[in-house]
C-alpha cells in the first residue's frame, strides 16, 4: 500500500545538508499495524509526516497504492488527504471553536457529502466511541483522553485506509492511553484499516504486528 | 458549509473581544460617514434620469470669448437658438426653450411668496419627463400669460385648495392664470425653478419693454437655455455639425477682433455634477466637490479596512493551527480563502448596522459634525447598495489576511508555531501603522490650520463693525418708513439701509464704471446704502462727507469709493477725488462726494479691491440697526413687534450680524473637519492598541523569562515600546511635510492668512505621540504586571 523507495529528507546547513532521513526504503501493506519507534530526534515524525504528504522527501520515490505521490500536483494530494488519509496528533490539534460533533463533521464536509449521510455518519461514530452526551462540548471541555477520542472519531469518520497517528498517546497517562490503543487494534482488525504510528513507549508498540526501528535517519531493523 | 463558516466567525468574535470592538468599531464609524457620502453620491448621480429620450436630449451651451480675450463656458445660449435649430435641421426631432427670467415676488389676494421662475416652450413637457397632477400637458403653456407651478410652489401659495384658473400677480410681469400643477419629480433635477409661464407671453412683455429685447436677438447669452432631442439614430455628430453652422453668425466678429461665440451640445445626463459653467441653473455640487467627498470616504475606510488587514495578520498565529488542521482533513486552499473572506465580509455587515444605527442616532439627535441626510435609511434600494458595499469592502479588506492564512503548511504550523513566518513579516504590519499614522498626523495638521485661519478670519478687524447689530429684511416697506418708525425705539442708536452685509459671501454687487477722462472701463464692487452707512458701520470717511438728506431717491448722483479706487482712478489723495464725475454703466454720471478708508467688504478669501458706496433706494433689501448694549432678546422682540405691523402674516427673520458672519464663515466645516480628524485618529489608536496588546500577549512569555531573569520594570517597558516609538517617529517624517504643504495650499485661498504655524504642527505631532505613547504604555504595562509564575506555568 505504502512504497518508500530510497526517500531523504534533508536541509542545508552551510554549505553541507544535514539529512534527517536517509535512503529509507519501507514497504507497508494493507490492513498491517505498524509501531515506528527511536529516540527524540531520530527522523521518526518526519518519516509520518512524508507518509501523511504534509511534507516532501528531498529525494526518493513514494507510491501510494503504486502511484507516484512525490509528482502529484496539490489538488490530487488533496484528494488523497480526503480519501484516503485520516491523522492524528499527539497534541490532538482539534479546532478549538469547534464543537466535538462539528470537529468531527468537518472532514466530511471538504468531502461534500450530503447533510443527511453527514449526520448519520458522525452520529454513528459518536454512538461507537460513546460520546453522544458529549457532542455538544467544546474541545477545552474535555479530558486529554476524550480530546484523542475525538481526534481518533475524527480521522476514521470519512472512513480512510490508513492512519497516521503521531504519538497518539504521549500526552495521555497509561489507562487512556490503553483505551485508545486498544480503539487501534480493534479499528485495525475489525475495519481493516492500516494503521502506522510513532510511539516510544514499548508497551504501546506491542499493539502493532510490526516493529521499525529508526535511528539517525536510518532503518536499523 | 457557509453556515459553518458563519457559526465559526459568530464564535471567534466572541472569543476575541477586543478584536471584535476595535474592528466593529474603526469599520463602523468609518462606514457611517461612507454611507453619507454614498447617499450623496447616488443622489448627485440620479438628477435628470426620467426624462422620456434622455439619452437623445442634449443642452447647448456657449463657448464665449470676450474683445479683451477673457473666455467662458456658459450654460446658456441666445433665446432665438432652439426655433432656428429646429426649423432648419432634420436631425433636430423637438426643442425646449427656458428662458428663466421669472423672477419676483409673486401675489394672491394678501399672500406674497417669492418665485424664481421660467418661460418655458409648450414642448417643456415633451422633452422632459416632468408629469401634471392637474391640467393639461398639451395645453398648459400655450396660451399667453397661463403659468404651471411645481407641487411645491402650489402648496405654498394654496394649501390644500384647488389652484387651478387662480391668478397670480407679479408687479413686473402682470397677472398669469395657473394653468397646471406638477407633480413631484421622480428624482431630482437640474431644472429646479419653481414656475413656469407660457414663453407666448414673453414678446409682448418684449414690447412692453418690461423685458429687454432678445426674442431676436442673437448676441445676448444670459438665462435662456435650450434642450434638443435628436431623431432616432441620429449622432452628436449632426448637432455639432448644425451648431458650427449656426456660430458662423458671428464670423464678423471674430474678423473684427470683437471676441467670439461658439456652441457645444452637452448630454442631459452629463449636467449634474456639473461641470462649473458660467449662468448654470440647478444646485448641483460641482464634480470637485463629489470628488472630494468620495475621497475623504475612501481615505477612511482605508484606514479601517488598514486595521482589520493588520490584526487579523497579528492574530494568524492563533489561527494557524486551526488552518493546518482543516488541511490535514482536506481543505483546499480557496475553501481556507473563502472561510476567512466570509469572517470578514460578516464583520463588515456587523459594522454596516452599527454604522446606519449610528446615522440613526445623529438625525435623531441632528449632529451638526456631519451633514446627514435626512433620507429614510431604511428603504430597501438604499439597503441594498449599502449591503452591497459592506461585502465589497469585507472583501477588500479581509484578501489579503485571508491569502496569508490560507498559505500556512499544515506540516509546519502544527509542529511548532514559532517557526511561521507571517505574510509579508513584520514589514508589511509596520508599514500600515506607519501609513495609518501618516494620514491621521497629516489630517490634524491640516485642520490646525483650517482652524486657525478660521479663528483668524472670525475675529480679523476687517475694517468694519459688527458687534450688536441687528440685519432686519426691508420686505415691502420704504427704507424711510421702516427707519423712522425703528428709531423711535430707544434702543436703537443708529440704523441704515443696505443692499447686503458686508463682509457675507456673494452680498457685494458688482457694476462697471468709467473715468470722465479715460475709456477705461472697471469693474466695482459696491453695496447699496444710505446716508447713515458710513456711520453705523464705522467706517472712516478720509475725505469728503456721506449722502446727503437731500439726494434723491429716483435719480443716483452721488457715489462714495474707497482708496484703491482713487489709486485705480490715477489720483494721488482722496482729497483730490472729490466733485470728480464717473460714469456709471458707461452711461450714468455721479459725482464722488466721499472717499473711505481701505477695509475687506468681501471675506478675507479676497483682496480689498475698488469699491464703491450707492445710493440706490431700489436695491435696499435691509435695515441694519446698531443696538445699545442691554439685553438682547427684549431688543429683537421691541424690533419684532413693529416689524410684524409693518409685514403682517410674515415670519421675522432677523439676525445678528456677528452671527451671520461667523456662521456662514466657515463654522460647518471647521466641526465637520474636526469630526473627521477625530474619526481618522481613533482609528489609528484603535488600530494600535489592538496591534501592541497582541504582541504583547504572544511576547508574556519572554517577558516572564525577562522578569525571572531580574529585568526591571522600566527596562521591559522600553524594550517593549521601543519600536512603536519608532514608527510613529517615521510616520511624523511623512506627515509633517504632507501636512505643511497641504497647510500651504489651503492658505493660497485667502488673501489674508496665518502664518504656516510650525509650532502649531509641532504640537499637534507631540499630541499623537502622546496618545501613541499612552495606548502603548497602557498594553505593555498590563503585560509586565503579570506574575511571571503563571505566565510560564502556562506553556
Amino acid at each position: 500500500m505504502i512504497q518508500l523507495q530510497k526517500i531523504s529528507r534533508h536541509y542545508p546547513v552551510g554549505f553541507g545538508k544535514n539529512y534527517i532521513l536517509k535512503d529509507i526504503d519501507l514497504t507497508i501493506n494493507e490492513g498491517e499495524f505498524v509501531s515506528i519507534m527511536g529516540p527524540s530526534g531520530s527522523g521518526k515524525s518526519t518519516l509520518l509526516h512524508i507518509m501523511g504528504l504534509l511534507e516532501e522527501p528531498s529525494e526518493g520515490q513514494y507510491l501510494f497504492e503504486g502511484e507516484r505521490v512525490d509528482r502529484m500536483n496539490e489538488k490530487k494530494r488533496t484528494q488523497l488527504h480526503r480519501g484516503s488519509i485520516g491523522f492524528v496528533f499527539q497534541a490532538y490539534h482539534l479546532i478549538d471553536e469547534l464543537t466535538v460533533y462539528e470537529n468531527i463533521e468537518t472532514p466530511l464536509l471538504y468531502k461534500n457529502i450530503p447533510a443527511s449521510e453527514r449526520k448519520s455518519r458522525v452520529a454513528d461514530v459518536l454512538d461507537r466511541f460513546n460520546m453522544v452526551a458529549k457532542k455538544d462540548l467544546f474541545p477545552n471541555q474535555l479530558s486529554g483522553g476524550q480530546q484523542q477520542l475525538v481526534g481518533i472519531a475524527r480521522a476514521i469518520v470519512a472512513e480512510p485506509r490508513v492512519i497516521l497517528a503521531d504519538e497518539p498517546t504521549g500526552n495521555l497517562h497509561s489507562d487512556q492511553a490503553k483505551v485508545i490503543m486498544q480503539l487501534f487494534k480493534h479499528l485495525n482488525e475489525q475495519d481493516k484499516i492500516t494503521i502506522v504510528q510513532v510511539t516510544h513507549s514499548d508497551l504501546n508498540a506491542t499493539y502493532g504486528n510490526r516493529i521499525i526501528q529508526i535511528r539517525d535517519g536510518h532503518i536499523q531493523s | 458549509m457557509l453556515k459553518r463558516y458563519i457559526v465559526i466567525t459568530f464564535r471567534n468574535l466572541q472569543r476575541q473581544r477586543l478584536f471584535t470592538f476595535i474592528n466593529i468599531a474603526g469599520l463602523a464609524v468609518s462606514m457611517s460617514v461612507c454611507l453619507i457620502v454614498l447617499i450623496s453620491v447616488r443622489e448627485n448621480l440620479s438628477y435628470d434620469n426620467f426624462h422620456p429620450a434622455a439619452s437623445r436630449t442634449w443642452r447647448i451651451t456657449t463657448h464665449a470669448q470676450t474683445p479683451d480675450g477673457r473666455k467662458y463656458h456658459m450654460a446658456s445660449v441666445p433665446l432665438p437658438m432652439g426655433p432656428a435649430l429646429k426649423s432648419s435641421y432634420a436631425a433636430v426631432e423637438n426643442e425646449a426653450t427656458l428662458y428663466g427670467v421669472l423672477n419676483g415676488e409673486g401675489k394672491i389676494d394678501k399672500k406674497k411668496i417669492n418665485i424664481h421662475g421660467a418661460f418655458a416652450t409648450p414642448s417643456f413637457f415633451e422633452v422632459f419627463g416632468f408629469k401634471l397632477a392637474a391640467g393639461n400637458p398639451r395645453t398648459a403653456l400655450v396660451t399667453p400669460n397661463s403659468i404651471v407651478l411645481t407641487a411645491e410652489t402650489a402648496q405654498r401659495f394654496f394649501g390644500t385648495t384647488d389652484p387651478m384658473g387662480k391668478v397670480i400677480r407679479f408687479d413686473r410681469f402682470g397677472s398669469f392664470i395657473v394653468s397646471g400643477v406638477m407633480e413631484p419629480a421622480p428624482s431630482k433635477s437640474h431644472i429646479d425653478f419653481e414656475a413656469f409661464a407660457a414663453m407666448s407671453s414673453v414678446p409682448l412683455l418684449e414690447e412692453s419693454k418690461v423685458l429687454p429685447d432678445k426674442l431676436n436677438n442673437w448676441d445676448v447669452v444670459q438665462s435662456s437655455y435650450t434642450y434638443v432631442v435628436l431623431r432616432k439614430g441620429e449622432k452628436v455628430s449632426a448637432l455639432e455639425a448644425a451648431l458650427k453652422d449656426q456660430a458662423h453668425r458671428y464670423d464678423g466678429l471674430v474678423q473684427k477682433g470683437q471676441g467670439s461665440m461658439a456652441f457645444e451640445p452637452q448630454a442631459l445626463g452629463k449636467i449634474t455634477p456639473s461641470r462649473e459653467m458660467m449662468d448654470d441653473i440647478g444646485s448641483g455640487p460641482p464634480w470637485g466637490k463629489v470628488l472630494a467627498e468620495i475621497g475623504v470616504a475612501l481615505g477612511l475606510i482605508i484606514c479601517a479596512c488598514f486595521n482589520y488587514t493588520n490584526l487579523s495578520i497579528v492574530r494568524s498565529l492563533q489561527r494557524a493551527k486551526e488552518v493546518g488542521v482543516r488541511k490535514v482533513n482536506g481543505a483546499q486552499r480557496w475553501q481556507i480563502f473563502l472561510q476567512f473572506i466570509v469572517e470578514s465580509v460578516i464583520m463588515c455587515i456587523l459594522a454596516l448596522t452599527m454604522a446606519i444605527l449610528l446615522l440613526m442616532i445623529m438625525q435623531a439627535t441632528h449632529f451638526s459634525g456631519l451633514p446627514v441626510p435626512d433620507n429614510n435609511l431604511l428603504d430597501p434600494r438604499l439597503l441594498t447598495l449599502f449591503f452591497l458595499f459592506s461585502i465589497t469592502i469585507g472583501i477588500v479588506a479581509g484578501a489579503i489576511p485571508a491569502w496569508a492564512l490560507s498559505s500556512f503548511q499544515p506540516a509546519k504550523v502544527l509542529k511548532d508555531l514559532i517557526d511561521i513566518k507571517l505574510f509579508g513579516g513584520l514589514g508589511l504590519r509596520k508599514s500600515l501603522i506607519v501609513i495609518q499614522f501618516s494620514l491621521s498626523l497629516t489630517a490634524i495638521i491640516f485642520l490646525v490650520t483650517v482652524y486657525r485661519q478660521f479663528h483668524y478670519k472670525a475675529i480679523k478687524d476687517m475694517g468694519f463693525y459688527r458687534k450688536d447689530i441687528l440685519n432686519v429684511p426691508l420686505g415691502d416697506v420704504d427704507f424711510q418708513r421702516m427707519k423712522e418708525r425703528m428709531m423711535q425705539l430707544k434702543e436703537v442708536e443708529t440704523a441704515t439701509a443696505s443692499s447686503g452685509t458686508l463682509g457675507m459671501p456673494r452680498h457685494c454687487s458688482f457694476c462697471v464704471i468709467r473715468t470722465g477722462e479715460s475709456k477705461n472701463r472697471m469693474e466695482f464692487g459696491y453695496y447699496a446704502g444710505d446716508a447713515d452707512f458710513i456711520k453705523t458701520m464705522h467706517l472712516k470717511l478720509l475725505a469728503g462727507s456721506t449722502f446727503p438728506e437731500s439726494a434723491s431717491a429716483e435719480k443716483e448722483q452721488y457715489i462714495i469709493v474707497n482708496e484703491k479706487a482713487v489709486s485705480v482712478m490715477g489720483l494721488k489723495s482722496p482729497a483730490d477725488a472729490i466733485g470728480r464725475t464717473l460714469f456709471l454703466s458707461d452711461s450714468l454720471p455721479v459725482s464722488i462726494i466721499g472717499v473711505i478708508k481701505d477695509f475687506n467688504y468681501q471675506p478675507i478669501e479676497v483682496n480689498i479691491r475698488p469699491m464703491a458706496i450707492r445710493f440706490v433706494p431700489a436695491e435696499f433689501h435691509q435695515l441694519q440697526l446698531s443696538m445699545l448694549k442691554g439685553n438682547k432678546e427684549q431688543q429683537v422682540a421691541d424690533v419684532k413687534k413693529i416689524w410684524t405691523a409693518m409685514n403682517p402674516g410674515e415670519t421675522f427673520p432677523a439676525e445678528w450680524m456677528d452671527e451671520q458672519l461667523l456662521s456662514r464663515n466657515g463654522r460647518e466645516v471647521v466641526s465637520m473637519l474636526g469630526f473627521l480628524v477625530f474619526i481618522t485618529t481613533m482609528i489609528a489608536a484603535l488600530g494600535l492598541l489592538g496591534i501592541v496588546a497582541y504582541t504583547s500577549f504572544t511576547r508574556r512569555k519572554e517577558i516572564g523569562i525577562r522578569k525571572v531573569l531580574g529585568a526591571s520594570a522600566t527596562g521591559l517597558l522600553m524594550l517593549l515600546s521601543k519600536n512603536y516609538i519608532k514608527l510613529i517617529l517615521i510616520a511624523g517624517c511623512i506627515a509633517l511635510p504632507l501636512g505643511y504643504i497641504s497647510s500651504v495650499f489651503f492658505l493660497q485661498i485667502f488673501a489674508y492668512r496665518v502664518s504656516t504655524g510650525i509650532l502649531a504642527m509641532l504640537g499637534s505631532f507631540l499630541f499623537l505621540v502622546f496618545l501613541a505613547l499612552v495606548t502603548i504604555f497602557s498594553q505593555t504595562w498590563r503585560a509586565i504586571e503579570v506574575n511571571p509564575v503563571n505566565s510560564l506555568r502556562n506553556d
